[in-house]
């Protein structure tokens, strides 16, 4: 039957990118940091004691207001150990997230795809995909000194059918590259 | 949000190595008269004159597609783009027997535009805006896709990536056919045919995806309402695997990171009518590129598309009275909230459209650029066939995808498209066969 592989995502690669969180009471935000922008998404998700592992690429919208900011997710995963599972699958959403000094935590809500041919790579054009479960993940982190954010993801899907393995792990590094959508990249200066 | 199948899903899961188990006001826009005239050229400082003119929601995001040096060439205004008259004909002989049925179907549509547009009110009639798709849907647009070269690129913020795709797009109708030589078969090109289009493109680079090839068949029963209708079937041959693999699919419509496009974003809507509720929100005159007097690939692979790499604004634009509506999708699944396409009246070609994220936000543009058959070097790609001396098609060469929220986008370029049919009904049967995806391979 043609649909179970393409079923067989791990979903536990699944990761999310933003969150809402609760201040803690009496936090102030004296020296909030300047996080709005585009950030590729760098990570990978691993499972203790199981051989897969997939790398994640993608992109993270982050707005700011203060210390509040909402998010934007859409990444893919892209298998590089293991065997089980569709070869790649997309991640597309948004979130909320709070910020606490240099520390933040948040939630978003993010909705599988896979290709229905899983030997094709999710970004192939005209190939038929498929919607896959939606998955609602913790985020928590850090901003560097330098601006990046690193991220440690924790998912879990929403309706029956389906349970995550435990010993996943997912962290993500962000590495803010525009502050808006129309900031043209920097073209190489002729020799 | 649920899974669309969570009991099957659960099934498959199990066999995984990991964890299995369990309201619209009508916006009609009225900015006077414009400015320009035929022969004028836009450049970036005269670029204000035309706002009037354009969607809002494109002016807001300008900066992806006006730029210092472009050199917009203003064509005639309202030229007719209107469709041959085998096609007219049929709208005269058969519109007042095709209608409206539940879930905004299509019932007893034999050939030609289902509902005449100068008889849709925008305003007045609450099923303008399903009337107004369904002529989208079936619009002229000849009966095949003889050989289109396609060539798929990915952008970002104004960076060409390194992943394409190149190849071939053939296709062809298979019912609805308004020539007299389709009279005796009610339209079918086979006597009761139950498929409507076929089509799918085989992809000859790069490398390590050289060999893919796709069919689908779209069925006539997708006119219908949901519980009637068949899903789109599509086979895919998979050249690592020397194997076909079948796909049936009620809708196409995911996003994913490095395709803007969902599937049914090809041509601004490429879907099925009865899977979204519709509204028609306004009449309005537009500046849009309806007949690009510069090629792009395969012909000329060098043309300027601007700094973002998503840009027609160095080509002629034409004036044009266009009409918007709205598509509200009925499956929770769909990543839109809701998506607005403008459409040329006289074409029913699509000019723009807006997709909204879940939460209402802008997220994606899609745009097009077209080729007149009228045009002399098209009309040699791009010929007449039997009872069709003259095409006359004002069609899509190109299809732009912004993503406003990241910057990324895709560009479809396919600038010698031909619609004309298949010359014969043998190469119509190879071209349908599932078996030839994995002839000669």
């Amino acid at each position: 039957m043609f649909a179970s592989p393409l079923r067989r995502m791990t979903l536990a690669l699944v990761a999310a990118f933003a969150a809402q969180a609760v201040l803690p009471a009496g936090a102030v935000a004296e020296d909030v940091p300047d996080l709005a922008g585009i950030y590729e998404l760098v990570g990978e998700t691993v499972v203790e004691g199981q051989p897969d592992r997939f790398a994640i690429s993608g992109k993270l919208v982050l707005r700011q207001n203060g210390n509040d900011c909402t998010t934007i997710v859409e990444a893919a995963m892209r298998r590089t150990g293991g065997a089980s599972g569709p070869s790649s699958a997309a991640l597309i959403g948004t979130g909320e997230m709070t910020l606490t000094g240099r520390k933040f935590s948040g939630k978003a809500e993010l909705q599988s795809l896979v290709s229905q041919v899983p030997e094709l790579d999710v970004a192939a054009p005209f190939t038929p995909r498929s919607v896959g479960p939606v998955l609602h993940s913790v985020t928590e982190g850090e901003v560097l000194a330098d601006g990046t954010l690193i991220l440690e993801v924790r998912s879990d899907l929403v309706g029956e059918g389906f349970t995550l393995p435990e010993g996943r792990k997912t962290t993500v590094k962000a590495t803010r590259v525009a502050r808006k959508a129309t900031d043209l990249k920097k073209k190489a200066s002729a020799p | 949000m649920m899974p669309r199948s969570t009991g099957r899903l659960a099934a498959v899961l199990c066999l995984s190595l990991l964890a299995p188990a369990s309201a619209f006001a009508a916006e009609d826009v009225a900015p006077g008269a414009p400015s320009f005239k035929e022969g004028d050229v836009i450049t970036i400082d005269k670029i204000e004159s035309i706002k009037p003119f354009l969607p809002p929601e494109f002016w807001d995001n300008r900066d992806f597609f006006f730029y210092e040096g472009m050199s917009m060439e203003i064509g005639p205004s309202f030229a007719d783009y209107s469709p041959p008259p085998v096609y007219k004909e049929a709208t005269k002989k058969y519109s007042a027997q095709a209608k409206l049925g539940p879930e905004n179907s299509l019932e007893s549509y034999r050939a030609g535009q289902p509902f005449p547009m100068e008889s849709i009110d925008c305003k007045a009639d609450p099923q303008a805006g399903a009337k107004i798709a369904w002529n989208f849907v079936l619009r002229w647009e000849g009966f095949g896709w003889g050989r289109a070269s396609f060539y798929y690129s990915y952008w970002d913020r104004g960076e060409e990536l390194p992943l394409f795709y190149e190849g071939v797009s053939q296709g062809t109708s298979l019912a609805f056919r308004p020539e007299p030589q389709y009279d005796d078969t009610e339209g079918d090109v086979f006597r009761g045919e139950k498929r409507y289009i076929a089509s799918g493109p085989t992809v000859n680079a790069p490398f390590d995806a050289r060999g893919i090839v796709l069919l689908t068949y779209r069925y006539k029963s997708s006119f219908g309402p949901k519980a009637e209708a068949k899903n789109d079937d599509t086979w895919v041959y998979v050249p690592t695997l020397r194997r076909v693999r079948r796909i049936s699919s009620a809708q196409r419509t995911d996003a994913v990171s490095g395709t803007d496009f969902t599937f049914d974003d090809l041509f601004s809507f490429n879907g099925v009518v009865p899977q979204y509720e519709w509204k028609c929100l306004g009449e309005m005159d537009l500046l849009a590129p309806m007949n690009s007097k510069i090629e792009g690939y395969p012909v000329e692979k060098d043309r300027n598309f601007g700094p973002y790499g998503l840009s027609f604004a160095d080509d002629r634009w034409e004036l044009r009275h266009a009409v918007k509506i709205r598509f509200i999708p009925l499956n929770a699944d769909h990543p839109y909230k809701h998506k607005d396409i403008y459409i040329d009246k006289n074409s029913m070609e699509p000019m723009y459209s807006f997709a909204y994220d879940r939460k209402g936000e802008l997220w994606k543009l899609i745009w097009h650029n077209h080729r007149w058959t009228g045009d002399p070097a098209y009309s040699k790609i791009y010929k007449g066939w039997e009872n069709v001396p003259d095409p006359r098609d004002d069609t899509v060469v190109s299809d732009v995808v912004v993503n406003v929220q990241t910057g990324t986008g895709n560009r479809i370029e396919f600038w010698d498209r031909s619609l004309e049919p298949m010359d014969s009904v043998g190469k119509i049967r190879r071209f349908i066969d599932v078996g030839r995806l994995t002839k000669g391979r």
